[in-house]
């Protein structure tokens, strides 16, 4: 079942193009990478997608319904989680306070003003964490985490508010070979496990063939290619862009 | 004051420090408790400091008095009215003085007269000019020396009256002593001369005139007189900007406390000559009680006094007078004796009137004019301050019962 | 018509000098980030030292321009020295610390002027050329006016040269936009920082020698101009040196014809023009988006909630609190009352500052509303003390609601900046409505027979002061705290988590209003009186100073910095003259020793 298709995306910043009528659909439980050189659209696709940008036309319908131009607050709450390509967490709290806070957020509980937060939905905040493998770190301050631990909490904050749909922005960046195809192995498990839907950009080409049930290359603001691994390797036009040529 | 000491004092009356019981013994000194924006507003304060400072010394060399010492606790409001509440009550609770005294500015007057009358204890404002301090805000434990903004603006009034001019502007700092001086001024000039009329009015901010706009909005009135009553900083910037664009050539001008040397000092070689000013013309007053004073102010300061060392000096004579009459420090009894009571000041005899608490110390009225390039004031008189104020019925009906 | 041309020669002479005055500060804040308090006290210095060098040269144009240039070369090593000696050491701590060390040289200067020239108003004589005029329209204008509107111009395309013609410039731009980046090239950081420094005060300098033949040097410059170059500086952009130009002519040509219009409106015309603008464009005039300067230390630090021994430690000084009416005299009540005004109100400013993450130069808007709402309840209704009580932070808190909507969507110095301009423009009203009473104020604003007793009012502040600092340090830790601080630390994060960081800023706002407004309530009526000074720039920079103290990324930081700074400054302003020397000399050591404030230095000795 379709759980996002957005549909004939437009978006120009200035008299620069970025996504140039771009249509693509999720299904729930599938992994759906975008990939495409610097400059394609994979950002600004996301950024419509997940409600940061407007788009200048198309729709984009999240289980039949239209979603466009909503902030991303709006979508939080109905189901679309997101993680950024610089990773971006609370640092002032813990690790387990992160996770709290998308969980408060997630039950609407952020305009209470009496009673300690960190007394809120703990238990939960610990199974999510165990989730992505940080429960023994769930004391640290989150602003003194190494990088791969960073990008597993965001995953966490953002599987507190039980999406439907996650957008994962370069998920992986900067990490170390091995942590990144563990990281998506778990991102899989869980889209898999939870019939999650996951659209993720990402550079590097094993990570994508390793764990996309579908792959979407864009250039120049264009879609130029869909499908899996096989297709994708050995579409002409996807070799011309990576690789140069005629 | 001795620095030491109140250092020692204030460490003792830090914040935990239960407050020392000071016996008041009528053997021990009387203490006077000052409070002035020594830091914010120096150029007056410190000459007016050097004042009382020579008049202590004056009262004590003479024997103090009732047979005890005079002793000034003095404290730094930083111009700041609620600073000087708090110092209030630390003089009063702690320092344990038999009244509070001083004061420049008018907001800083107001909070210790307010005070004052809480708590039931004299307090006798030196400089503050504001009409509310002894009329529509005066009661019983409030006592003001110099001569306030009415006062000031009335003294003008009679010469400037006598000018042909007929259009009139104004210039004043936009602030209560602004506002209320142009406001007399007009009020009282409209009354002799119903054939002026005020053109146009500028308002620039205290410390922050914008002098060539201002001159030059004056200037675009085509008036054939101007009232200023800038002062400071603000009035040297206005003058060099009148001088350079010509603004008082061929009008009288008419300007509050230019007279007075703080401000007038600073004017140099381009004081204009030929304002009407209020002042103090300290460089040719002969009378004897002047030439004494001067003569003393110089010998221990070496430098001229100014006329908020005039202010210092009466202060603590005009204290000194009401306690020698009530025989005693009680604040019920002073509140009783001052008013009535006359004291002498560099500017001759001085009585603190009945009907409103207002001292009768008035001020030199002049022309100004250049003397080896620098300011000074010629054709002067002086003007008695009770010659000026309004009829008994008019103070009535201003100063709540 | 004539009129009309003069008015605009004069604005453009007024540009210049504006401009003179704003260009340095921009300078230093687009290179280095230090919002520097004491540019103000560099323009002083420089009109002194210019007044000092020119009284002794020959008057001849060439000497008095060689003067001038030597007085603001003198400055530019005073502003090196500083740079070296105080500001270097502060690059890595938290943003707006290098503020409050500015604040303490701001202080040291005023004193030391005062020692060193004395309390009167030095006015340089103009010789004949200074004094001269030329004719245009009919009208006399000052020579000197016409080299003025020439100077800000050439000041502009000369610095314009120095940052895009020279190594230099290119260096210190490319610092500007990555400070990473250019310490990778290998380039001298300190040295850039410190030569940027010190042409920023230069330029300050060259301000106030520049200022002089117009009036005179004096012990006011400071804090008249420092307010002028802020504003200038935002509207433009802050470090965007064209802007500061614009800005300069907008507002000085708005002044010059505002005075003809409507000559009441000098108090507020260039912060209303301020607040238009940021309204319109959130960073100035040509300022831009400033990415948060890379190699800063934008260390946000863990929060926890009380440890037992913290806890203990409030307990313990709570208790002596309350103790308090039975062991002390009615003076040091008063002390104490004022102290736990000040505590809330702090408390207050560190809410929105601390965890919502932004900074106010006007909180004294809130608190001076708290005040005459008290003041106005008790004089103008005649109503008994509660009601007065009840209304300063209702409406304190229903005027940040009304002004917050403009102010979150505002970040960084901007943000304060229009915190600034309307706190100036509540304060004008303050001082120009007869309703307030104007600047003689609203008077006999005491409490009722019942709680007239120094230590019954005392015991009624303590419930009120302590209860509401702890009352938002509750808030802060209860969920919306929790989300305020997410909005804080990722706005894009807590956006995506399903977080409105625009209202939840905007409630914060208005709940550091309403403390603000319950403190500013409660001192009205310890002080009796309420005067438009409640609602000064000097208290808002109070509050300011209070949270920095104490630590802003801590939460018992404000508490400790209130009470540390009331009781210094209490005890010092009774000690000697010259407390002002004093108070600013132990805030640059408490700054140098305590980057991270003094609880925030506690909180870190504990954690290690």
């Amino acid at each position: 079942m379709t759980a996002l298709r957005a549909s004939g995306l437009h978006k120009a910043f200035g008299g620069v193009q970025a996504v140039a009528g771009v249509s693509f659909a999720i299904g729930r439980g599938e992994m759906l990478a975008m990939i495409g050189p610097n400059g394609a659209g994979k950002t600004t696709c996301f950024d419509l997608v997940g409600g940061q940008l407007r788009p200048d036309a198309g729709r984009v319908m999240l289980d039949g319904q239209d979603i466009t131009g909503q902030p991303p607050r709006a979508l939080a709450r109905r189901g679309v989680g997101r993680t950024f390509q610089i990773t971006a967490v609370f640092a002032s709290m813990t690790v387990r306070e992160n996770v709290q806070v998308a969980l408060q957020a997630h039950h609407r509980r952020f305009w209470r003003c009496w009673g300690a937060a960190d007394a809120g939905f703990r238990d939960e905040a610990v199974a999510l964490l165990a989730q992505v493998d940080m429960q023994t770190q769930a004391d640290r301050a989150a602003g003194v985490l190494a990088y791969g631990d960073l990008k597993r909490l965001e995953l966490a904050v953002a599987l507190a508010a039980g999406p439907r749909l996650l957008l994962m922005d370069e998920p992986t960046a900067g990490m170390a070979p091995a942590e990144r195809t563990a990281l998506m192995a778990l991102v899989r498990r869980l889209a898999h496990g939870r019939g999650l839907a996951v659209l993720f950009t990402e550079h590097d080409m094993d990570v994508v063939f390793g764990v996309a049930d579908r792959i979407l290359v864009l250039n120049r603001g264009h879609l130029i290619a869909e499908g899996d691994a096989a297709a994708i390797r050995a579409d002409a036009r996807v070799r011309a862009v990576y690789l140069g040529g005629p | 004051m001795n620095l030491t000491r109140r250092t020692l004092l204030a460490g003792s009356a830090a914040l935990a420090a239960p407050a020392i019981a000071r016996a008041q013994s009528p053997s021990g000194p009387i203490r006077i408790g000052e409070i002035n924006s020594y830091t914010a507003i120096p150029a007056f304060t410190l000459p007016y400091r050097n004042g009382w400072q020579l008049a202590v010394e004056q009262v004590n060399a003479a024997g103090g008095v009732l047979g005890r010492k005079l002793e000034v606790i003095s404290r730094d409001d930083a111009g700041r009215p609620q600073d000087a509440v708090r110092i209030a009550g630390e003089l009063l609770n702690e320092e344990k003085v038999d009244l509070l005294a001083g004061g420049f500015l008018s907001n800083v007057g107001l909070a210790i007269s307010d005070f004052a009358l809480q708590n039931k204890r004299l307090y006798v404002a030196g400089e503050p000019l504001t009409d509310a301090l002894v009329w529509q805000k005066g009661h019983r434990y409030c006592f003001r020396l110099r001569p306030s903004t009415y006062m000031q603006a009335a003294i003008l009034v009679e010469d400037a009256a006598k000018l042909p001019a007929k259009r009139w502007v104004s210039v004043a700092p936009n602030y209560e002593y602004g506002t209320s001086t142009v406001k007399w001024f007009r009020q009282l000039l409209a009354q002799r001369r119903p054939d002026v009329s005020f053109v146009a009015e500028q308002l620039p901010a205290l410390g922050k005139i914008d002098a060539g706009a201002t001159v030059a909005a004056l200037e675009a009135a085509k008036p054939e007189a101007i009232l200023n009553v800038t002062f400071g900083p603000d009035l040297t910037n206005f003058v060099r900007q009148g001088n350079t664009r010509g603004l008082f050539e061929g009008r009288s001008v008419v300007s509050v406390l230019t007279g007075e040397p703080e401000y007038l000092d600073a004017l140099g070689d381009e004081t204009p000559p030929g304002w009407l000013v209020t002042g103090y013309p300290v460089d040719s007053v002969r009378d004897a009680a002047n030439t004494a004073f001067i003569a003393a102010y110089k010998a221990k300061f070496n430098e001229m006094p100014k006329m908020g060392s005039v202010v210092g000096h009466a202060l603590i004579s005009s204290i000194v007078a009401g306690i020698i009459k009530a025989h005693g420090t009680d604040t019920e009894t002073l509140c009783d004796a001052l008013p009535g009571t006359a004291f002498d000041t560099p500017f001759g005899r001085v009585v603190w009137r009945a009907i409103d608490h207002q001292s009768t110390l008035g001020t030199y009225v002049g022309r100004t004019a250049l003397k080896d390039g620098r300011g000074t004031m010629v054709d002067w008189r002086y003007v008695n301050g009770a010659t000026v104020l309004p009829g008994d019925d008019v103070v009535r009906k201003l100063r709540p019962a | 018509m004539d009129a009309i041309l003069i008015q605009l020669l004069t604005g453009l002479a007024g540009a210049s000098s504006l401009f003179l005055v704003a260009a340095g500060l921009t300078v230093i804040f687009g290179v280095t980030r230090v919002v520097n308090f004491a540019h103000g006290s560099l323009f002083m210095l420089g009109a002194y030292i210019a007044w000092s060098i020119l009284v002794h040269l020959p008057r001849a144009p060439g000497w008095h321009a060689a003067g001038v240039l030597l007085a603001a070369l003198a400055t530019a090593g005073i502003g090196a020295l500083l740079e070296i000696g105080l500001l270097r050491r502060l690059y890595r701590a938290p943003e707006l610390l290098q503020l409050l060390a500015t604040f303490g040289v701001l202080l040291v200067v005023q004193d030391l002027t005062l020692l060193l020239w004395g309390p009167n108003d030095l006015a340089l004589p103009r010789p004949s050329w200074l004094r001269g005029s030329v004719a245009i329209a009919g009208a006399r204008f000052p020579a000197y006016d016409l080299l003025l509107i020439g100077i800000g111009p050439l000041v502009l395309a000369a610095l314009w040269l120095l940052f895009s013609r020279t190594r230099w410039g290119t260096l210190v731009r490319a610092a500007t936009q990555d400070r990473e980046m250019v310490a990778a090239l290998g380039v001298d950081q300190s040295v850039l920082f410190t030569t940027v420094f010190a042409l920023g005060a230069g330029l300050a300098g060259l301000g106030g020698a520049l200022a002089l033949p117009d009036g005179s040097a004096n012990l006011q410059m400071d804090l008249t101009v420092i307010t002028d170059a802020f504003v200038v500086v935002v509207v433009g952009g802050m470090g965007s040196l064209p802007g500061a130009y614009l800005a300069a002519l907008l507002i000085a040509l708005l002044q010059a014809f505002g005075v003809m219009l409507l000559p009441n409106a000098t108090l507020v015309l260039m912060f209303v023009v301020m607040a238009a603008v940021l309204a319109v464009r959130p960073h100035g005039l040509l300022g831009r988006a400033l990415a948060p300067a890379r190699g800063e230390a934008q260390a946000t630090a863990l929060i926890r909630p009380a440890s037992p021994a913290l806890r203990g430690l409030g307990l313990a000084v709570l208790a002596l609190a309350m103790a308090a009416p039975f062991l002390a005299g009615p003076f040091v009540l008063s002390v104490l009352t004022e102290a736990l005004v000040a505590m809330l109100f702090a408390a207050s400013l560190h809410a929105m500052m601390g965890p919502g993450g932004m900074a106010s130069f006007g909180h004294a808007a809130w608190f001076g509303i708290g005040a005459y709402a008290a003041a106005l309840a008790a004089k103008g209704l005649l109503m008994p003390m509660p009601v007065g009580l009840l209304l300063g932070p209702l409406l304190a808190g229903a005027a940040a609601l009304a002004f917050g909507w403009f102010v979150v969507r505002l970040s960084g110095v901007y943000l304060a900046m229009l915190t600034l301009a309307f706190a100036q423009i509540v304060w004008a009203v303050a001082f120009q409505s007869d309703l307030t009473g104007g600047d003689n104020g609203v008077l006999g604003i005491w409490p009722d027979a019942w709680a007239q007793d120094p230590r019954v009012f005392y015991a009624l502040a303590l419930v009120l002061c302590a209860g509401g600092t702890l009352g938002l340090r509750r808030v802060l830790f209860s969920p919306f705290g929790y989300a305020l601080r997410a909005a804080r630390d990722a706005p894009a994060r807590a956006e995506a988590i399903g977080l409105w960081p625009a209202r939840l800023r905007l409630a914060a706002f208005a709940l550091a209003g309403a403390a603000a407004g319950l403190a500013g309530a409660v001192g009205t009526y310890s002080k009796g009186s309420v005067f438009p000074t409640t609602i000064s720039i000097s208290r808002s920079v109070d509050a300011l100073l209070m949270v920095l103290l104490g630590g802003v990324q801590t939460m018992s930081g404000p508490i400790v910095g209130a009470l540390a700074y009331t009781g210094l400054y209490d005890v010092l302003i009774r000690a000697t003259d010259l407390w002002r020397l004093c108070l600013g000399l132990i805030i640059i050591a408490l700054v140098l020793a305590f980057p991270q404030g003094i609880a925030g230095a506690a909180a870190r000795d504990r954690t290690a």
